[in-house]
């Protein structure tokens, strides 16, 4: 099995003018897997995006796709990627089918798998319908189908989404989440922008935060969200509240803390250090006091408070003096 | 009083904090101090003052034309191709506000650079050969045109949908009330005194002589710049043309709700949607060329866009061939040579029209569009994007080819004449302004690509002014090498260098508009 990442970010720099925008990223997209590219506005979210969509030559650093090198090599990556910019970018006067048609074309199909293949991503997008409709008549949503529909024309490997559901409503936003678990399914690698990490949480395998140009974090979602892996925390919930369950779980050896976060509520948080204790070991001794419990849980940070901790607050004003 | 002149004020304060404003009064100031050098340098001539200033005005008027087709009237348009009208009309802008604001701040653009070379011209008084009278006059008469155009551009730019079909309107209409009705007046006397007249074209006669006394460049270059000029300085013209302005104002502000308003918003919406459930009837994308079978469907209007030019030319045709007929000596025949020449005239009009309206909008539609982005990314390079967007608007050349195919059946004198023209080419001299001349008609339709991907309109304008001062910058090279025409070499390699260096900007401003959308 090859596990080769489908994206390789080495050290990459990008300066505009005297802002920096990009200050040595480096990180790795593993393949057929959802990857969250989230950071507040002016992150250099888009500046990345665009140099991974081979628009902008990499200044400094290693980037390649599927092992090509992004610039060097732009024809080859650009048959394996497809880029869905952050703005509508359409010919409004052409039907979504003569649209679908007009890519597949430019992509060197033969019109009868452009047949296939339109059929494909209608289905897909859920926009069957609306093939003959124009495009300048449809919706947001739809028009942010449309847009996705074009990017799977071609059959590419990886899809580079830049902030796909701005501007959608909740339940546009669910369903275009769906139809990327469903690419996902078929193979496709993602790459998805936002600057919303709550609305990535459910969809992403990995995530990397991105502020100021710089990585904040770069790994899988659990890890963002469970901590730092020396202390683990659990939370029991009990049918009633239990006042010797503190106490009987401070005893244990490798507890660090045990209390009731909210008084009189019936939920109790226990931090321990998971190379002396084990999770069953800590559900054992709650049992064991009598307690009633209904719930044990691990106690994952809420995904905004992780954001708003590796994101720094304020404008971004850094430049090269 | 502060919401009606709310967009005026904002206008005239970007205008004033725009850098190229200073630059561009600076131009047109330098221009006038060359003129002033150029006439000093001519001792021979009679009247220096009145030739420096009718080559002023003669400049002022090519401009005022430029204009009115421009930046005039792309007032509304460009608001409804950016869908911002919406916005301004739910402030508590009201309609006359919007139009006030917006068209007064680019009429008053133009008059103060008029106002800026004002008191130079005065020194055209004391070259000799003109009066104070007469500069006002000219003056007044230029400021009342550019009043009236705005006005009409203005009303152009409300009913019409894209800056594109305003600009079409403003010429249309332009031409036919500063030349089709004085040619038709011509006409009419000529014919009405060679036979009998009757009352209705009496009648005819007497209204369409006032388009003829109207006229601002009768006024101009018959009456005020006539040795014997005592007219007042605000005549006929400044007259009429400040009260046709007020009308078309007037009439803009009626026709706003109509044509900029919610319920004409809707009215597209529902046209839109009611197209929606059928089929389309344009062929399939062209699997070796999409870019081009794109750009000709949907930039130029396809097979459809083909047959609705045949139709226009054939009416312009047949209208020129009637007006050619009907005005000349009812005893002399349209003659098969004739008819050629109209043709030949036709296909060399029609040609340049198509020209300049591909390299305006080739590229430039793209970046108004903000697709380039994706045609970037599709898995060919920068120049074969550019050569399929070159054949996609080949087939706009097949009807003016067929015109000139057919005006060489009935008269092939001229394209013969000008071949033999070419063919006798011996002397060195000769070679090098028929290169001079080439090279311009190359280098204009590539600065435009290269402008359209700048600026979001007026590429066109644009691209004439340069031109016009680069011709007006070799006129002055060319004197200071009197007699030595094999100084327009450096001209030349002017040229050459620009050629190459436009082209070279082509291919790197595509990317950087992809990646900046």
């Amino acid at each position: 099995m090859n596990t080769e990442p489908v994206i390789d970010i080495r050290n990459l720099r990008h300066v505009y003018k005297n802002h920096v925008a990009v200050a040595g990223v480096s990180f790795t997209v593993g393949s057929k897997s959802i990857h969250g590219f989230v950071g507040p506005n002016g992150a250099g979210k888009t500046t990345t995006l665009k140099v991974l969509a081979t628009l902008i030559p990499p200044q400094t650093g290693d980037v390649r796709v599927f092992g090509k090198k992004i610039y060097t090599q732009r024809k080859e990556v650009r048959s394996m990627i497809g880029y869905m910019p952050d703005h509508f970018s359409m010919y409004r006067q052409m039907t979504v089918f003569e649209y679908l048609d007009f890519f597949g074309a430019a992509y060197g199909m033969e019109q009868r798998e452009r047949d296939k293949v339109i059929d494909d991503v209608l289905a897909l997008t859920d926009m069957d319908g609306r093939r003959n409709d124009f495009v300048q008549g449809l919706s947001r949503g739809m028009q942010q189908r449309v847009s996705l529909a074009r990017v799977l024309v071609h059959d590419p490997d990886l899809l580079l989404l830049d902030e796909p559901a701005s501007g959608l409503d909740p339940r546009a936003r669910i369903e275009l989440m769906e139809i990327l678990q469903e690419l996902k399914k078929l193979g496709k690698t993602i790459f998805i922008s936002s600057h919303i990490l709550s609305e990535l949480a459910e969809l992403c395998d990995s995530v990397t935060i991105l502020d100021r140009g710089t990585v904040k974090y770069t790994g899988s979602m659990r890890g963002l969200v469970a901590g730092d892996g020396v202390v683990s925390s659990y939370v029991i919930t009990l049918s009633a509240p239990h006042a010797t369950l503190p106490p009987a779980l401070e005893a244990l050896a490798g507890v660090s803390k045990a209390s009731q976060p909210i008084p009189d509520e019936p939920k109790y948080s226990v931090q321990f250090d998971p190379a002396q204790l084990t999770p069953d070991a800590i559900l054992q001794a709650a049992l064991s006091c009598g307690a009633p419990i209904i719930g044990f849980a691990e106690e994952l940070k809420h995904l905004n408070q992780a954001f708003m901790d590796l994101t720094e607050a304020g404008v971004r004003s850094d430049s090269i003096k | 009083m502060r919401p009606l002149l709310a967009l005026f004020f904002r206008s005239i304060r970007e205008q004033t904090r725009n850098k190229y404003t200073p630059l561009v009064r600076g131009v047109v100031v330098g221009i006038i101090l060359l003129f002033i050098m150029g006439i000093q340098d001519k001792p021979w001539i009679a009247a220096p003052g009145r030739d420096f200033f009718k080559s002023l005005v003669s400049i002022n008027l090519f401009f005022i034309l430029l204009a009115a087709v421009s930046t005039f009237s792309s007032v509304i348009t460009e608001e409804k191709e950016e869908f911002s009208l919406g916005l301004l009309r739910m402030t508590n802008l009201n309609p006359v506000s919007i139009l006030l604001g917006k068209s007064t701040s680019r009429l008053c653009g133009v008059l103060l650079l008029m106002a800026a070379q004002f008191p130079f011209t005065v020194l055209a008084v004391t070259l000799g050969g003109i009066s104070l009278t007469q500069i006002l006059a000219a003056y007044a008469v230029l400021i009342s045109m550019a009043f009236f155009l705005c006005n009409l551009a203005l009303m152009g730019s409300v009913i019409c949908k894209s800056n594109r079909t305003a600009s079409l309107f403003t010429i249309a209409s332009g031409f036919l009330i500063y030349a089709i009705l004085p040619m038709i007046y011509f006409a009419l006397t000529m014919r009405v005194v060679r036979s009998q007249m009757s009352s209705t074209a009496e009648a005819w006669a007497g209204f369409l002589k006032y388009f003829v006394d109207a006229n601002p460049f009768n006024t101009l270059y018959d009456k005020i710049f006539s040795t014997f000029f005592s007219g007042p300085v605000f005549g006929l013209q400044f007259w009429t043309h400040t009260i046709g302005g007020i009308v078309l104002f007037l009439l803009s502000v009626l026709l706003f709700e109509r044509f900029c308003g919610s319920s004409a918003e809707a009215d597209g919406q529902t046209a839109k949607k009611a197209k929606a459930g059928s089929k389309s009837r344009r062929p399939r994308a062209w699997t070796t060329a999409a870019i081009a079978w794109k750009d000709f469907n949907f930039f130029y209007g396809g097979k459809k866009g083909l047959l609705i030019r045949a139709l226009v030319y054939i009416i312009l045709i047949g209208l020129s061939i009637w007006f050619g007929n009907w005005s000349s000596s009812p005893y002399s025949r349209f003659t098969a040579k004739e008819f050629g020449e109209v043709l030949l005239m036709w296909s060399i009009i029609l040609a340049c029209i198509e020209i300049l309206s591909v390299s305006a909008g080739m590229l430039g539609r793209e970046r108004k569009l903000q697709t380039m982005s994706s045609l970037v990314t599709l898995p060919i390079n920068t120049g074969q994007i550019i050569r399929y967007k070159l054949l996609g608007a080949l087939p706009l050349f097949i009807l003016p080819l067929v015109l000139l195919l057919v005006s060489m059946i009935f008269n092939p004198r001229p394209v013969q004449s000008f071949f033999r023209g070419i063919a006798s080419i011996d002397r060195f001299e000769e070679f090098l302004f028929f290169m001079y001349a080439s090279l311009q008609f190359l280098i204009f339709p590539i600065l435009v690509v290269n402008l359209s991907l700048r600026f979001r309109y007026l590429a066109i304008p644009i691209a004439v002014g340069i031109v016009f001062a680069c011709n007006f910058g070799t006129g002055i090279f060319m004197m200071l090498f009197r007699g030595e025409s094999e100084a327009v070499i450096i001209p030349i390699i002017g040229l050459i260098v620009d050629l190459v260096v436009l082209i070279k900007q082509i291919y790197a401003l595509i990317p950087r508009i992809a990646a900046e959308n």
